[in-house]
């Protein structure tokens, strides 16, 4: 009876460590590589989401691979030339097409059910095929500060694409902000160019975000299909020009040189270094809402327009790998990780606007994310940046174009002699078309 | 003839001493080396299996690299200004630190502690300082009633800034040339003296022609090193602005590991070795014409 006893106890032990091997074994295992920018506590913020995820999915287990912002590219490459790479990743937006190029990128297109799917100006394309979708929706607006526009008793921009302003009420304006330490604007005689305390308008010079203008004006980098090369345009040039000319003959923005030393949006907003800037939705929850505690009043519009009023949407992607060995778990995970449920806090935080339409659908649906302190006035935020990121949007040329970042590279490499006047837009996009061409058509997707 | 035991024994052992040697330069030096020379034949992104394209990737380099012009301007203007400063400065302050000062341990200690900071540090509180709104040098410009000075986003400015950071880290020198000095015969400088000879006589008839080995030995030293310049572009202007500071190493890293060309970056290495070692070879043929031993 005891020797039963024994061989039953036995038996049920090897019983139990086979059952949980086998509840071991049966966890597929992906890994998920992502950046932290600053600090290294990021990466414990990002691991707290992989927790939940792994502790809400008894089948997926995800290991995270944190890299520093700044090595993020070159570890990944490196990776990649290693055939090392992960099941899945967060993607700087210039490098997916590539590697969707080079066959890297699963399709995602069957990834999402119809009324979980993200906007399709979110959406990497290559060759008919959507290898990623951005983990957020970001659009360039134009910020101000409002205790300038009623010390100046100016109104204040528009919030709705169909009242943007004409490039020169824009101008007009900005030269009425700018003020030297005498108290004296460009418009009044004896303006001290040199000594300049607040800057009207900043427009943002940084290479991908300056040719929204061209697009609004007509041109624009390349076409919206990656065909056709419009850099060299007219329209192109002029736009160009005209955001040179803001620090160069209108006397209303920074140099190049000063514009790189300032600090973050919300302290030269705050501080009354600049009167209107330009930049990227994330600001808010980035930026601006650091210096609210110290009095920052600031509202967003949008862009002024050369002919239609337009703005750029990015966003960098979540991409899955075809290497991946658990292709399944890895498009499971990344569902799961774009669901806006999961990222709320960048949301409501003003980081991040959602990526799916269903956010979109309704004011109420809105009102969920948009309507709160960290915000700016939901009727403003609504017009300003909803609605014109739903209705004026194009997508920056790395949603569809190979290597943008190689263009990017040639067109930037001596944008500074465009900035400080030492050629004229003509000029200098005259000098490097030749060879911007060339890479044009070494990239082009055919 | 005929190898003893004992002289069996002492070179197997001489090679099992060898052994670690050997093997690290094969693996670390050697095979990668070759690597590169191979990938240079190739069209390879890293992503896609490479494709053997013999020397066109060199072909290229020289008909149509956008950056290659401006990165040899880069190099060699920041290579000679480092060099050639660095050299003075280190040799003027080791002169100084050879004479009897107050304080002479504490200030050889103060020139010497740049060398032993990592770069990258250095870069970062170097660029802090440039920094043109709240920077150091721009706060004291300012006090003295100067305009400021955009140290690092004025393509002008931007490799002299670089280039006095890398004199005040040039202590390395400093020491070696300090070592030199002492080696200078003190006889020979008395001569001078008892022919009637002042400081400049010594200086340019003894010291000068007694230290040129040491002067040579540093000036290719640090040229091979400088020429290899990459973490400040890395760390301080990413080889802007306007490609002013776009340094050889930069331009490869760039184009290996952040633009996936690793065909042409292999191949812009190959041709900077073979620069670096042509130009060391020619410094070296031609030292005997500008150096002095004693025993000559």
């Amino acid at each position: 009876m005891v020797h039963c006893r024994r061989w039953f106890l036995v038996c049920l032990v090897i019983a139990m460590i086979a059952v949980s091997a086998t509840a071991f074994a049966a966890k597929t295992e992906i890994t998920y590589m992502a950046w932290y920018n600053t600090t290294e506590s990021e990466a414990a913020d990002i691991q707290k989401t992989l927790d939940k995820f792994n502790a809400s999915h008894d089948g997926i287990h995800v290991t995270l691979i944190a890299v520093s912002r700044a090595d993020y590219e070159t570890k990944l490459n490196t990776m990649a030339a290693a055939k090392q790479l992960p099941d899945t990743c967060m993607m700087a937006e210039p490098m997916t097409i590539r590697y969707a190029a080079a066959g890297l990128l699963a399709d995602v297109g069957d990834m999402y059910k119809p009324d979980e799917r993200p906007l399709k100006s979110l959406a990497f394309t290559y060759k008919g095929k959507t290898v990623g979708y951005s983990c957020a929706n970001e659009v360039l607006l134009l910020y101000y500060n409002k205790k300038l526009f009623d010390a100046a008793k100016l109104p204040y921009p528009p919030a709705s694409a169909d009242k943007a302003w004409t490039w020169k009420q824009f101008v007009e304006v900005a030269k009425k902000l700018t003020k030297d330490k005498n108290g004296k604007t460009p418009n009044d005689p004896g303006f001290d160019a040199k000594n300049i305390v607040t800057y009207g308008a900043d427009f943002n010079r940084l290479s991908w975000m300056w040719p929204v203008l061209a697009v609004s004006n007509g041109g624009g980098v390349m076409s919206p299909d990656g065909q056709k090369l419009l850099l060299g345009t007219p329209q192109t040039v002029q736009a160009l020009q005209a955001i040179a000319d803001l620090y160069l003959k209108d006397k209303v923005a920074p140099s190049i040189g000063d514009k790189n030393n300032m600090p973050s949006l919300d302290v030269t907003l705050l501080t009354g270094k600049v009167a209107m800037a330009t930049s990227g939705q994330w600001e808010i929850g980035v930026s601006l809402k650091n210096s609210l505690k110290d009095g920052l009043q600031y509202g967003v519009g949008v862009l002024p327009r050369m002919k239609k009023a337009v703005t750029y949407n990015t966003g960098g992607p979540f991409v899955v790998f075809n290497s991946s060995k658990n292709l399944p778990a890895a498009k499971t995970f990344v569902r799961w990780i774009s669901d806006e449920d999961n990222g709320w806090d960048l949301i409501t935080g003003g980081i991040w606007m959602p990526v799916s339409a269903k956010w979109y659908a309704s004011d109420e649906a809105i009102r969920k994310w948009a309507d709160n302190p960290v915000h700016p006035p939901y009727a403003q935020y609504k017009t300003a940046v909803v609605d014109y990121a739903m209705n004026n949007a194009v997508q920056v040329p790395w949603y569809y174009f190979p290597s943008f970042d190689k263009l990017n590279d040639l067109i930037d490499s001596g944008m500074d002699q465009v900035w400080n006047g030492k050629l004229t837009a003509k000029q200098y996009i005259t000098r490097i078309l030749p060879r911007v061409k060339r890479l044009f058509e070494e990239n082009r997707p055919k | 003839m005929r190898r003893t035991k004992l002289q069996r024994h002492n070179a197997v052992t001489a090679y099992l001493f060898l052994t670690p040697a050997i093997l690290g330069l094969l693996f670390l030096t050697i095979l990668p080396t070759l690597g590169v020379i191979g990938i240079s034949l190739t069209d390879w992104s890293g992503l896609e299996p490479p494709a053997f394209i013999g020397l066109a990737n060199y072909l290229e380099i020289f008909t149509s690299d956008f950056y290659f012009q401006s990165s040899v301007v880069a190099t060699l203007y920041f290579a000679v200004g480092a060099v050639l400063t660095g050299i003075v400065y280190s040799f003027c302050m080791a002169l100084m630190l050879n004479q009897p000062l107050p304080g002479r341990g504490v200030w050889r200690s103060i020139l010497f502690l740049p060398y032993i900071v990592p770069v990258i540090g250095s870069s970062i509180v170097w660029s802090w300082m440039y920094e043109a709104n709240f920077g150091v040098f721009n706060y004291v410009l300012n006090l003295l009633g100067f305009d400021k000075i955009q140290w690092l986003q004025d393509e002008r400015m931007a490799m002299p800034s670089i280039i006095l950071m890398m004199v005040w880290m040039s202590g390395n020198l400093i020491v070696i040339f300090l070592a030199g000095l002492q080696g200078v015969p003190k006889t020979y400088l008395e001569a001078v003296e008892v022919d009637g000879g002042n400081f400049w006589h010594k200086f340019r008839h003894v010291t000068v022609p007694m230290m040129s080995p040491v002067i040579f030995y540093n000036f290719l030293m640090s040229l091979i090193a400088n020429l290899q310049v990459f973490v400040p572009a890395y760390a301080m202007t990413k080889g802007g602005p306007s490609d002013s500071t776009l340094f050889m190493v930069y331009l490869i890293y760039r184009e290996g590991f952040m633009r996936n060309n690793f065909g042409h970056a292999s191949a812009l290495s190959v041709l900077f070795f073979l620069f670096i070692a042509a130009l060391t070879a020619f410094i070296f043929a031609t030292s005997r014409f500008w150096t002095f031993y004693q025993s000559e």
